[in-house]
């Protein structure tokens, strides 16, 4: 082992929304803080998650306004778009939040790293290059892993980076495919059948569950499929993928619904985004102990694993996969091995998820469904986009809110909401949610006019059966 | 003839037929007058129309400035001044249908006509056939709303010089228009024609554009104003407009003394409010005066929305009205509205509620503020709307949210959730508790909270 080069109260593998959260937070609370990164700081989320998909989904809407913009009175001839200009602009927005996250690790005096890192043993760190050649020994108190997450495929089926791809794939092709089947209809798939069937792709959505978006409210999602079937996205939902084999110009997948019934589908690519598994091989950690809960690595509720002084956040140590969450994750982690006083307690009931294709979906808590499941007698509460003054003003009236409360007390139990900016209008409930609102408490909140958020408050009136403009 | 009922409404705006359809679900037999179209300015010629326009505008505004950037291209780009105009007028008319179909399905009786009070029981409508109706009522709720206030010495003639509600419908798309006030009607429409290529002036009496915002919105808004091409003449008076055919010509004092001519200018400058006939009242100038069930002086005449005076905000008459039917009917008591948000819809959009900075300072207030700016938030960048920030003000030393201001791309949207939290009266700890989902624009809210004790990650 070569002498350590530097010694550190807190190393962080990974330099994702987990990772560099995690670090600035330690370096807040005036820990010596080193961060290793393999390939882009800022890691899945702001390279190839969260943030180019955003740009490229945002195009993709404002394409297609521009395509009706004659609905607004306005006028154009030989529409058309440059594919190359279109990714590319996602990609400058990757790079400038890249950029800054380097900013944010010197401005917060963290050590940053790239390479890959190993663990010598619980309180060494090496770091390796690009030819696997150990290039420093440092020494750490403790060590944060935040590895994140790789997409998993259906055995017997290899990416290849052509014709069966991954959403990191996805955002880098140089045209729309003509067709595209995509497996796995979570956020990822959907939002992906929703920007190219934007641009011309033919797109078919194949979901082993009886549901589009499974985690979300059933009735949600059922509208959304709706809303997508009519912008000619195929949807085929309780479908398993029996075999996909390859072609000379594509794929050919054979897929089986529930009566057991087999088609082919046949497209010039297949999209895998059916999930994910951690990435904790080759950090060390078998040899260290550090205990596994199937693809991801065990935790306390203080994220620490079987070892003490290694923890870890983020994907690697499971769902909800969700950026919002590895930070949050990050923060308490940091804040509890430091001893300092908690700030953010993490209640995983009061995580919101996003869906960003359009209309878009956003809820936190529970499903109708779940909140039967638990027992609870229901207030539900629904306003519908198309009474809404704003939705109408601005030409957006497809979906709706519906907040599920406890009948007894009128607590909110969960919050879904299906419509433009869903994923901003989401915020309010959320506070809600952790300030354990009632429906009176959200119905005399002052909502302004005209706003989509006033939905939320005509829902929340609705659950009382007050509701004033439906 | 007379019909009874157990309250009579007169008006049929924001409060006016939200407080009908109120009384009606608790099992009222009500009436509501109303003398031109149901929703009244709001829905008619106010919030909602506007709000056409600038979606309107910010679609072509988007197209002639940036669809580039977006890899879109085409060529022709053109508008029809007729079309962009009537898409808003059918928004009306869909939603003063909407309201038609709520009045009725909840059993109102909706007359058309223009109420004067004859007695503290009794309403009397001339309707518009002419003939006369008198209506028992137990209870009255005056819900007259406000109109535009004309310029001292210069009347209003729908076509050179026009209010908000003419501003709407002219004709033909003016080549240059002054816009007299800078508060936030004033503001919406000098965003709007500017977007349409019409050449804009903004004249604002006092030192700065929406003067009731934080300074600090009002300087970033005027930044933004002059960079989109707006001419800005803020501490600058309108002495006096002159009809000269075609146009008019404007003569100002202050700090911009000078005479300008323009197709158009249309005066935002306040409004004046509109009392029904008959009525006797006490008054606070000029509004009618209402104590904290929205009762007037007179027992059984109450009052609510603009009519009352400011702040003249849809939301904030729809949520009096509900007070005051739950107070005349339940035994719900009333609360007069404190913390309600204001919303103004030019880009970038302004919407704040609570404190301003300087009204805490002046209140004495011990405070910290916090500040984050979108042009560090990843969705904004990924959305290509980085302009703008949030702003906290938090006080100490119990950390409650005093006010909170923003600037930028569904400000108007953003401001819901601190609606909820200083209503819930929570602390800027229990923003900081709560996961705000990645990426929105509200992590921005977060992060400005986090910022007030240096504790924000992104900066």
């Amino acid at each position: 082992m070569n002498t350590p080069s530097a010694q550190f109260d807190l190393i962080v593998i990974g330099s994702g929304p987990g990772g560099y959260t995690a670090a600035i937070r330690a370096a807040q609370l005036k820990l010596k803080v080193a961060i290793v990164e393999r390939d882009r700081l800022g890691g899945i989320c702001l390279n190839w998650g969260c943030i180019p998909t955003k740009a490229l989904l945002k195009n993709a809407e404002i394409y297609q306004l521009i395509r009706k913009s004659e609905e607004w009175g306005i006028g154009v001839d030989n529409l058309r778009f440059d594919f190359t200009k279109v990714i590319k602009k996602s990609r400058n927005a990757s790079d400038r939040l890249n950029k800054g996250v380097e900013f944010l690790m010197k401005k917060n005096s963290v050590a940053t790293y790239l390479g890959t890192a190993r663990l010598a043993n619980k309180g060494t760190v090496e770091i390796f290059d690009q030819e696997k050649q150990l290039k420093e020994t440092l020494v750490t108190s403790r060590v944060l892993l935040a590895t994140g997450a790789r997409p998993r495929t259906l055995p017997g089926v290899e990416f290849d980076g052509k014709k069966v791809i991954w959403s990191t794939e996805a955002m880098l092709l140089p045209s729309p495919p003509k067709s595209m089947v995509i497996i796995g209809a979570g956020a990822i798939g959907v939002e992906f059948g929703y920007f190219y069937n934007a641009f011309g792709s033919e797109i078919t959505l194949v979901e082993m569950m009886p549901q589009i978006l499974p985690v979300e409210d059933r009735e949600i999602a059922e509208l959304l499929a709706k809303s997508l079937k009519k912008s000619r996205i195929k949807i085929m939902t309780g479908t398993k993928v029996s075999a996909l084999g390859k072609t000379t110009d594509g794929v050919e997948v054979t897929v089986e619904n529930a009566q057991g019934q087999k088609s082919l589908i046949k497209a010039e690519k297949a999209l895998m985004s059916i999930g994910v598994r951690g990435n904790h091989e080759g950090l060390g950690l078998e040899n260290l102990g550090v205990e596994l809960n199937r693809d991801f690595i065990r935790v306390d509720d203080r994220y620490q694993t079987s070892v003490p002084g290694i923890y870890a956040i983020g994907d690697l140590i499971g769902p909800p996969l969700l950026a919002h969450v590895a930070s949050a994750e990050g923060i308490s982690a940091v804040e509890g091995m430091t001893g300092a006083e908690e700030r953010l307690k993490l209640n995983y009931e009061n995580v919101p998820g996003c869906t960003y294709c359009q209309p878009q979906v956003a809820s936190v808590g529970w499903t109708e469904e779940k909140a039967r499941e638990k027992g609870y007698t229901l207030k539900i509460g629904r306003f519908p986009f198309r009474a809404s003054g704003k939705a109408i003003a601005i030409g957006e009236t497809e979906g709706l809110v519906k907040l599920v409360f406890d009948a007894n007390y009128g607590e909110l139990l969960g919050a879904h909401i299906l419509g433009y900016e869903a994923t901003e209008m989401i915020a309010e409930l959320t506070v809600a949610k952790n300030l354990e609102a009632t429906y009176q408490e959200i119905m005399q909140t002052v909502h302004a006019h005209p706003t989509l958020s006033e939905a939320i408050m005509e829902a929340a009136s609705d659950a009382a059966g007050e509701s004033i403009n439906q | 003839m007379t019909d009874t009922y157990d309250l009579v409404v007169i008006g049929g705006g924001p409060a006016g037929y939200v407080g009908a359809i109120r009384a009606a679900q608790l099992g009222k037999r009500v009436g509501c007058v109303e003398m031109e179209r149901a929703g009244g300015s709001c829905i008619n010629w106010g919030c909602i129309p506007t709000k056409s326009l600038l979606r309107n505008a910010e679609l072509y505004h988007l197209m002639r400035t940036r669809a580039s950037d977006f890899g879109i291209t085409f060529t022709d780009l053109g508008f029809d001044w007729a079309k962009v105009l009537g898409r808003s007028h059918k928004v009306v008319a869909q939603l003063v249908g909407g309201i038609e179909v709520l009045l009725k399905k909840n059993e109102v009786d909706y007359l058309r006509g223009e109420a004067s009070i004859e007695d503290e029981k009794t309403v009397a409508v001339r309707l518009n056939d002419k003939t006369l109706k008198r209506l028992r009522a137990d209870h009255i709720l005056v819900a007259t709303g406000v109109r535009s206030r004309e310029l001292p010495g210069t009347a209003f003639n729908g076509n050179t010089i026009v209010n908000s509600r003419q501003a709407i419908s002219l004709k033909k798309q003016p080549s240059s228009i002054v816009v007299i006030g800078g508060g936030a009607i004033g503001c919406e429409f000098a965003y709007f024609f500017n977007a349409y290529g019409t050449q804009v002036t903004l004249v604002e009496k006092l030192s700065r554009l929406v003067p009731q915002e934080d300074e600090e919105i009002s300087e970033a808004l005027q930044n933004s104003f002059v960079k989109q091409g707006i001419r800005v003449l803020t501490s600058t008076n309108v002495s006096s407009v002159e009809v000269t055919m075609p146009g008019v010509k404007i003569m100002m004092e202050g700090e911009n003394t000078e005479v300008i001519r323009a197709d158009v200018a249309l005066a935002a400058v306040g409004v004046t409010p509109v009392l029904p006939a008959g009525l006797h009242c006490e008054l606070s100038q000029g509004y009618i005066k209402v104590d904290d069930r929205y009762n007037t002086s007179v027992k059984e005449l109450f009052a609510a929305g603009d009519v009352i005076g400011p702040s003249w905000l849809a939301h904030v008459a729809s949520f009096e009205a509900l007070q005051a039917v739950d107070g005349m009917f339940t035994s719900h008591r009333p609360k007069r509205i404190g913390i309600f948000p204001s919303c103004t819809y030019c880009q970038p959009q302004i919407a704040s509620i609570g404190l301003t900075e300087r009204a805490a300072r002046e209140a004495g207030l011990q405070f910290r503020v916090g500040k984050f700016p979108f042009r560090i938030s990843g969705k904004a960048l990924a959305h290509g709307e980085p302009e703008g920030f949030v702003k906290m003000i938090i006080g100490e030393p119990e950390g409650e949210l005093l006010g909170a201001h923003i600037l930028g791309a569904e400000a108007t949207e953003l401001v819901a959730e601190l609606g909820v939290a200083m209503t819930l009266e929570a602390t800027y700890e229990e923003i900081e508790a709560t996961i705000h989902a990645h990426p929105t624009l509200s992590e921005a809210v977060h992060e400005a909270s986090s910022a007030a004790f240096g504790e924000a990650i992104h900066m």
